[in-house]
């Protein structure tokens, strides 16, 4: 034995972490909370669309902001809808599919300032985590702690390897693969394109740790299938044509939904390990690549990397440009806005889809993420430091700041 | 472990030689033949070998290429030799963590590579430099760690037995520098004083060229940080202080 033991590794490790202590609540009380709620300052701002006349954003675990933009210089909050739990949703023509906890909601919103609920799709996401009293997590208080191990110890083997220290009531630990993702992080503008919940031909697509979740819109309530998606780390899914995009922080993948309950991955294309939002377009799929911010964003490249989707069944990337930090990207026309957060905005002209071609740079408009209005493609919305800007793109194409909702 | 050191013992008992005979000579001639036997007379111009069958062979010595006699080397029947002192000679050897073959190759992988220039200051002792690359996976409390170090030494060899794959001891202590690091500020290691000490089995040759295993213990000091993210976009940072030890086994080729 003492032969072996000199074949060990010695000494020490000090492990600075974040310690998560799961926090449980009453699940069937929280399902009682009426969608309409008390209109609030912004204090932390989660997903954003943008509609006709309205903007909705997200209140990371808490719900939807209502802004009536009919005055684009004067956007007014006018409601507030109660979606404990809540960061990540999707709108489609008057429905919102939002996530709460462990639960997926169609909620109509015909009137944005009285929503009614059509349907909960209870579970949807996964069986609720539950103590002995019947209580189910809803969130987590972190700590930072810093232990000190030797070669002994094997508690620093439960948070490498992908495994953040979760504890139960009973300060068990458990498993990351048994939380959603929503409970995890946040999915504010300054994540860029990331989207989890998409929708396509009747039916709604969930992204939580490695799980496609799928829903069937005209079943809303019972209908779901579970799908191993066979990557980690899943950011975004974007459908197109009768494909799934779903971005990683190491893979672009392609499911066909030609049988939409049944995504199957046709495509993976991996990079290196990074924030990447996807975005397809026309014959062209961008995907933008940041590292540097390790806590975020680990790896060491930043580039606007554009895949030929032209033959679905055998996709290729077909250029690579260089970036400062690509953060969220649109396309308004034949031009392809991509925010560098700190280092501006950046234009590129798409009239060849697979070979970018740099414009112009607003070094002065710090941009995050950008979404176009769905009414006018003269107007730009930017997530920035400040909050949410509006801008109109002249002709000479310079941007004119209309009005900016604080965050 | 005990398996590798019983094999080491095999070697060592497995030895025909040729220290019965009074005075074993290996006579290389320009013309790739080789003759072992006891010198019987010698004249200016020539000598007369005793061979081992019984027969006798006078050689012109302006056809030897190479002489060796017992005050030079070791010989053996076959023809096959040890350099005993006087010639430097350089040596090149790979490795990997002996441990790997039983725990398999995937924890705690190790891959060495050295080169070592010596001299035979006697029949028992070689002492020389060299210079390596070590690349090994460490594990500290659950803590993968990959480390590359490029590494300078002194090296010592004690020959323990004469047997036709002779063991010897061998100790190398020097220091080391990290390898292929970029200037991460989130994920390096330091260099420091290594060590392997250990023995080995050097096995006769025909020519100047012989094939040796060695097991060593090898420690490297070294300390640093890495980060990791975790689920929840948090940062998980360790800073670590350890020896790396193991037992590295090697094969390599002498020549000279």
């Amino acid at each position: 034995m003492g032969m072996f033991s000199c074949a060990e590794d010695t000494g020490t490790v000090e492990v600075t972490y974040t310690e998560a202590k799961a926090i449980y609540f009453d699940i069937d009380a929280i399902r009682a909370t009426p969608l309409e709620g008390d209109v609030h300052a912004i204090f932390n701002p989660g997903k954003i669309f943008i509609g006709d006349e309205f903007i909705l954003i997200g209140e990371e675990d808490e719900g939807i902001h209502v802004l009536d933009n009919t005055d684009r210089n004067n956007p007014v909050q006018t409601s507030f809808i109660n979606i404990p739990g809540n960061k990540e949703y999707y709108v489609d023509n008057n429905t919102i599919y939002a996530e709460s906890y462990y639960d997926m909601l169609k909620i109509d919103i015909s009137n944005p300032n009285q929503p009614q609920l059509i349907s909960r799709s209870k579970n949807a996401i996964q069986a609720p985590l539950l103590n002995e009293d019947g209580l189910a997590i809803t969130s987590f208080d972190f700590e930072t702690k810093t232990i000190m191990l030797d070669q002994n110890d094997d508690f620093y083997q439960e948070i490498v390897d992908d495994q953040i220290v979760y504890y139960d009531f009973a300060l068990n630990v458990i498993p990351e693969s048994a939380v959603p993702t929503s409970f995890a992080g946040n999915s504010n503008g300054k994540g860029g394109t990331v989207n989890r919940v998409a929708k396509y031909e009747g039916y709604v697509y969930l992204i939580s740790n490695d799980i496609i979740t799928v829903i069937n819109d005209n079943n809303f309530d019972n209908d779901v299938t579970k799908i191993p998606s066979e990557i980690d780390d899943m950011e975004t899914i974007y459908p197109y044509k009768d494909k799934l995009f779903i971005g990683s922080r190491s893979a672009m993948v392609i499911y066909d939904v030609s049988t939409p309950n049944q995504p199957r991955k046709e495509y993976d294309f991996e990079h290196v390990t990074s924030c990447d939002p996807v975005l397809p377009h026309g014959d062209a799929a961008y995907v933008t690549l940041r590292s540097g911010q390790w806590d975020n964003c680990p790896g060491t490249m930043n580039a606007l990397i554009t895949i030929d989707i032209s033959d679905l069944d055998n996709p290729r990337q077909a250029s690579e440009v260089t970036m400062s930090s690509p953060y969220g990207m649109i396309v308004i026309g034949n031009q392809l806005y991509v925010g560098e957060g700190k280092n501006g905005l950046s234009v590129f002209n798409i009239n060849d889809a697979n070979n970018p071609e740099f414009q112009r740079n607003y070094d002065d408009v710090e941009s995050y993420d950008i979404i176009t209005d769905p009414s006018d493609d003269n107007i730009l919305f930017i997530a920035g430091p400040d909050g949410l800007s509006q801008f109109i793109i002249n002709a000479d194409q310079s941007l004119d700041l209309q009005s900016t909702i604080q965050m | 472990m005990r398996f590798i050191l019983l094999i080491l013992l095999f070697f060592a008992f497995d030895a025909p030689h040729l220290q019965a005979q009074r005075k074993p000579v290996l006579v290389k001639l320009w013309d790739g033949n080789d003759y072992v036997g006891e010198k019987i007379s010698e004249r200016d111009s020539s000598f007369t070998l005793k061979l081992e069958r019984g027969k006798t062979i006078s050689i012109d010595k302006d056809n030897v290429w190479r002489y060796y006699d017992r005050e030079n080397a070791i010989i053996y029947p076959d023809g096959r030799f040890f350099n005993k002192k006087g010639y430097i000679y350089w040596a090149i050897s790979a490795g990997t963590n002996a441990m790997s073959l039983v725990q398999g190759f995937n924890q705690r992988w190790a891959a060495h590579l050295e080169f070592l220039f010596n001299a035979r200051i006697s029949n028992k002792v070689n002492l020389g430099a060299g210079a390596g690359w070590e690349a090994n996976q460490a594990e500290i409390a659950g803590l993968t760690l990959n480390t590359q170090f490029q590494s300078i030494f002194i090296y010592g060899r004690y020959y323990l037995t004469d047997t036709k794959p002779r063991i010897f001891a061998f100790s190398r202590i020097g220091v080391a520098n990290p390898a292929f690091q970029t200037e991460r500020w989130f994920d390096f290691h330091s260099g420091g004083f290594n060590t392997i000490n250990g023995f080995g089995v050097h096995f006769a040759a025909k020519k100047d060229a012989r094939f040796q295993i060695t097991i060593g213990h090898y420690m490297q000091k070294t300390d640093g940080q890495t980060r990791f993210d975790d689920a929840f976009g948090e940062s998980v940072r360790t800073r670590f202080d350890i020896w790396i030890q193991r037992y590295i086994l090697k094969f390599g080729w002498e020549f000279g």
